[in-house]
């Protein structure tokens, strides 16, 4: 067990060092304008001696390999310098903006996987009965409606036309942003927040939960074909006990898996998530950042987000070895 | 049926709905089980004998499989009208079923001795520390070595034949009256199968209990049971005790199985396979359903029309269903 | 029914049948996949043919600002004049071909890539592995915004990041196919009697990989759609005065109230395209009973 999770961390940093050395690449050695770029150009012309010394504030005109080092070194110092819009340090950047986005993220899983696996033990159990078949045509346009336009579509709703036609209160949510952002123990809404927190949480979830969903009616299904949930029934145990004990137990391992996985996937639907709403996190600070060129932020922002994925996908791998003994003790005997 | 008779199958009769039409797998089957019997039922693959002895414990999943008539008796009472809960006191605590491949048929991610547990867990109500207990106790009773250290490992841990003796274990544990053996053997190394045999045999004198055999191997048969059932095409075709199949056999089917496996000390004659094919179980062949592959049926004869009933032949229980059974247990005898 | 014991079933004499008739007659017994089927044909004729039968998507029509659907405009018109209808109907085609086009390209590198490495072993195997490893830890939309200072906007740009970011998961899924059938038996009879490999490759081992490539292959149009459609829509993807269902809602939100075609039918064309493919592709799994590689 200990020489897997070895394998696995020196696995991933080497993934998160070659990710890094690719941003490198992307971001400061292709574009081969960057330091006029950077000084204002690209639709202006920009004097030859500003653009030098723009380059030579950005250590652009350093050699190639130098600018490689100086940035490894920034990263893992975890200096991404300044943002080139206000100045601001982007780490300060990111630890303003991390919160938002890790309390929506975890709401979302958290609805995903809860949601999901019951909706998919549902569906196993009555199979194409009429709530199976509702569930799968539900999947399917869930899958199908993208995150932004779900977004503006409940926010049109409960929002700006709830407003206008004199909605209930409890029906009129507000339209974007944060609101007080009050939290408990940092992770539980008050009641104010959480009107700010339920749209973003449920869109944000909205495509995965569906996937969840449908996984689990599978595992659930192929499960209960398997030799060993025959043989709980010829011992005799219900099948209420059948279910708990070992279809269940079975079926969530590829569950779980995939939740960790689908962490990717949820890092997407959060930036578009988070600019329809407004909500002040990652995601939206990097579509800004990448619309205002901000350099510094950009690469910050990128390198964060690679590390966690990173770190996710690790403890994915783990989990998945923690639950199948097969993985954890090796693959011994006959 | 006598006091010692403890599972009588009568008449039974099981189809399969499949989009083809309908598949009768099992089309009157009739045997007794008593006490202390080790009883084997041998046939190819498809004759039926597989969804028989999964029709005891109702382990058929109800639609596609139909049971279309035939009683199942255990204790005097039929099995087959008997409510969700007579049949789970049945499976396990009285009836117990060991499956063909003990890799799958475990739960991996379970430990082996919480699999076991779970028997008296259920039947007997015992809590975990006792039943702890007790699964050591009956990995003991089957010869897996250091026991209490093996009962904390995984299934995939184990090896083969461990592994089918730790599926004996967990199948005994409540010390059930009737132990169905479906095809116990047939996933293991020869050497670990003769080992496993063994232990089947120990067991049942140790908790007296008698043995179903499901299986395709006459070796097997052999070796360990006293009456043996010849199915084929989801009919009995002969019956009796193991002396009186083999060394007397009667019935075409019967003789082309003996004819065509090798023996150590027989003869030098070369080995005479059955011909044809194993006939479909959606369209039965009309009359007796051997009677495209057997080489005494005369095509003047019943053999096409009428379906051969059971009866006794030679010593007595010995039962053979052909129209020929006779005059070729007259011949057989001649020739000797 | 237990896997073994359908097994035995088979053996109790159902007739055989070939595999492309059987998985046929269940696709066509599945409801939801002939809805697919029928989305997706009619989608194709509106994105090929649809074109030459609409107005022009770029004329702007003065003082005839988000009006609503009237006799000339069945949609109506968008914040500057232009028929929403008929760009509408050029989205659909855009997201279409760009579907359409990002799947070939992703399937091919990623069932080439996948190949070598599952078939190939150790070395090519673990570095294309890494590779894959390494652009799945970036979201693809930072490497979109980063291709774009290669390729600059528009187009090509969303082609481009979205072949990089698909091909990973076709690779891997045929990668593992290409493990799981290196060992089975009739290969190694191939490999003993002297055929060449790339021969065992094209001739055995690929027919028996091409069902899940077909399921990936569907949903991924599906998949493309809408991430031409959130690149658009974030801004680095698409640019005016192209068409885009994407860059379309993107523009709306602000002029709800007064025009809500401007969001609704875009929308609609989107959920309708990508609901099409994803139906076939469930279809299709379903159809052909495939065990998916996680």
């Amino acid at each position: 067990m200990i020489t897997y999770i070895i394998r696995r961390v020196f696995g991933l940093l080497f993934t998160v060092w070659a990710a890094l050395t690719l941003v490198f690449f992307l971001y400061f050695i292709l574009p081969d304008d960057a330091a006029n770029l950077l000084a204002g150009g690209g639709n202006r012309s920009i004097p030859e001696s500003v653009v030098k010394n723009t380059a030579k504030k950005f250590g652009l005109d350093q050699p190639v390999w130098r600018q490689y080092f100086t940035y490894l070194g920034n990263v893992v110092t975890l200096d991404f310098g300044q943002s080139w819009k206000d100045g601001r340090e982007v780490t300060d950047i990111i630890k303003e903006r991390a919160p938002a986005s890790l309390r929506l993220a975890i709401w979302a899983i958290a609805l995903e996987a809860s949601v999901g696996i019951s909706l998919g033990i549902l569906s196993a159990k009555r199979k194409n009965s009429f709530a199976d078949t509702a569930t799968t045509v539900a999947a399917a346009l869930a899958s199908a409606i993208p995150v932004f336009v779900l977004g503006y579509a409940l926010q049109q709703s409960t929002g700006v036309f709830a407003f206008e036609h004199q909605w209930p209160e409890w029906a009129q949510l507000p339209v974007q942003g944060i609101g007080p952002n009050q939290w408990y123990l940092a992770i539980i809404p008050s009641i104010e927040q959480f009107t700010y927190l339920v749209q973003p949480m449920v869109v944000l979830a909205a495509v995965s939960t569906v996937i969840v969903a449908r996984l689990t009616r599978t595992t659930m299904l192929e499960m209960g074909k398997s030799d060993f949930v025959r043989t709980a029934r010829a011992k005799g145990l219900t099948d209420g006990q059948v279910t708990r004990r070992h279809t269940l137990r079975n079926a969530m391992i590829p569950v779980i898996t995939f939740l960790a996985i689908d962490f990717g996937t949820l890092v997407t639907a959060a930036i578009l998530t988070e600019t329809v709403f407004n909500w002040p996190g990652l995601g939206s600070k990097i579509v800004s950042a990448s619309n205002g060129r901000d350099l510094p932020v950009l690469v910050g922002l990128t390198v964060v987000v690679v590390m966690v994925y990173g770190v996710v996908n690790l403890l994915a791998d783990l989990s998945y070895a923690w639950f199948d003994p097969r993985v954890r003790l090796g693959e011994e005997g006959t | 049926m006598s006091n010692s008779t403890l599972l009588s199958v009568q008449d039974l009769e099981i189809a399969f709905e499949t989009v083809d039409g309908e598949v009768r797998a099992v089309n009157g089957i009739s045997f007794d089980i008593e006490r202390g019997d080790v009883f084997a039922i041998v046939g190819e693959s498809g004759s039926g004998k597989s969804v028989t002895a999964m029709s005891i414990l109702g382990l058929l999943p109800a639609p596609p499989a139909v049971i279309k008539g035939g009683r199942i008796l255990w204790q005097g009472a039929d099995l087959l009208a008997a409510g969700d809960e007579r049949m789970r006191e049945v499976r396990g605590g009285e009836i117990a079923m060991i499956f063909q491949d003990p890799l799958t048929a475990f739960n991996p991610v379970h430990t082996i001795g919480r699999q076991v547990g779970e028997m008296v867990r259920i039947h007997q109500g015992m809590g975990k520390k006792q039943a702890r207990a007790h699964a050591i106790e009956m990995l003991g009773l089957v010869g897996i070595p250091q026991p209490d250290k093996r009962v904390d490992m995984y299934p995939h841990e184990f090896s083969g034949g461990m592994r089918q003796r730790a599926m004996i274990a967990m199948a005994i544990a409540c010390r059930p009256a009737l132990l169905i053996a479906d095809e116990p053997t047939t996933a293991l190394d020869v050497t670990v199968q003769a080992q496993v045999l063994e232990v089947l045999v120990a067991i049942k004198d140790e908790i007296d209990s008698a043995i179903l055999l499901i299986t395709h191997d006459l070796g097997v048969v052999a070796g360990i049971a006293d009456k043996v059932l010849v199915m084929y095409a989801g009919r009995t075709v002969e019956s009796g005790d193991v002396d009186q199949v083999y060394d007397q056999s009667a019935h075409p089917y019967t003789i082309g199985l003996m004819d065509s496996v090798p023996s150590i000390d027989g003869s030098e004659e070369a080995l005479r396979p059955i011909g044809g094919q194993p006939p479909s179980m959606i369209n039965l062949p009309s009359g007796c359903a051997f009677h495209p592959r057997c080489r005494f049926a005369r095509p003047d004869g019943p053999c096409q029309d009428e379906v051969p009933r059971l009866g006794e032949v030679g010593g007595f229980g010995h039962l053979v269903a052909c129209h020929y059974a006779s005059d070729i247990a007259v011949a057989r005898l001649a020739e000797r | 029914m237990t896997a073994s014991a359908e097994a035995s079933l088979h053996e109790l004499g159902a007739p055989a049948r070939s595999f492309r008739q059987d998985s046929w007659r269940r696709f066509r017994s599945n409801r939801l996949a002939i809805v697919g089927m029928v989305l997706v044909i009619f989608l194709l004729f509106v994105g090929i043919i649809g074109p030459f039968l609409v107005q022009d998507p770029l004329t702007q029509e003065r003082l005839l600002f988000k009006t609503g659907p009237d006799a000339n405009h069945w949609f109506g018109t968008d914040q500057i004049g232009r028929d929403v209808f008929a760009r509408v109907v050029h989205g659909v085609r855009l997201s279409l071909f760009i579907g359409f086009l990002v799947t070939m390209l992703e399937v091919f590198i990623g069932i080439t890539l996948g190949a070598i490495a599952g078939w190939s072993g150790r070395w090519s195997d673990a570095i294309i592995m890494r590779i894959v490893d390494v652009l799945l830890a970036i979201p693809y939309f930072i490497l979109a915004v980063a291709f774009i200072q290669i390729v600059g906007r528009g187009i090509s740009a969303v082609v481009v990041t979205l072949v990089v970011t698909s091909w990973l998961i076709t690779a891997r899924v045929v990668r593992g196919s290409m493990l799981q059938s290196k060992r089975f038996d009739y290969v190694e009879a191939a490999r003993a009697i002297g055929v060449p490999t790339r021969r065992i490759i094209t001739r055995h081992i690929l027919p028996n990989i091409i069902q899940p490539i077909l399921v990936l292959a569907a949903i991924g149009i599906g998949s493309a759609v809408l991430a031409e459609a959130a690149l658009s829509f974030l801004g680095v993807g698409v640019q005016e005065p192209t068409p885009s269902l994407g860059l379309m809602i993107a523009r709306s939100n602000s002029f709800f109230s007064e025009a809500p075609g401007l969001l609704i039918f875009p929308g609609i064309a989107i959920v309708l395209t990508v609901l099409g493919f994803l139906l076939i592709g469930d279809g299709l799994r379903d159809a052909l009973d495939v065990k998916d590689e996680a």
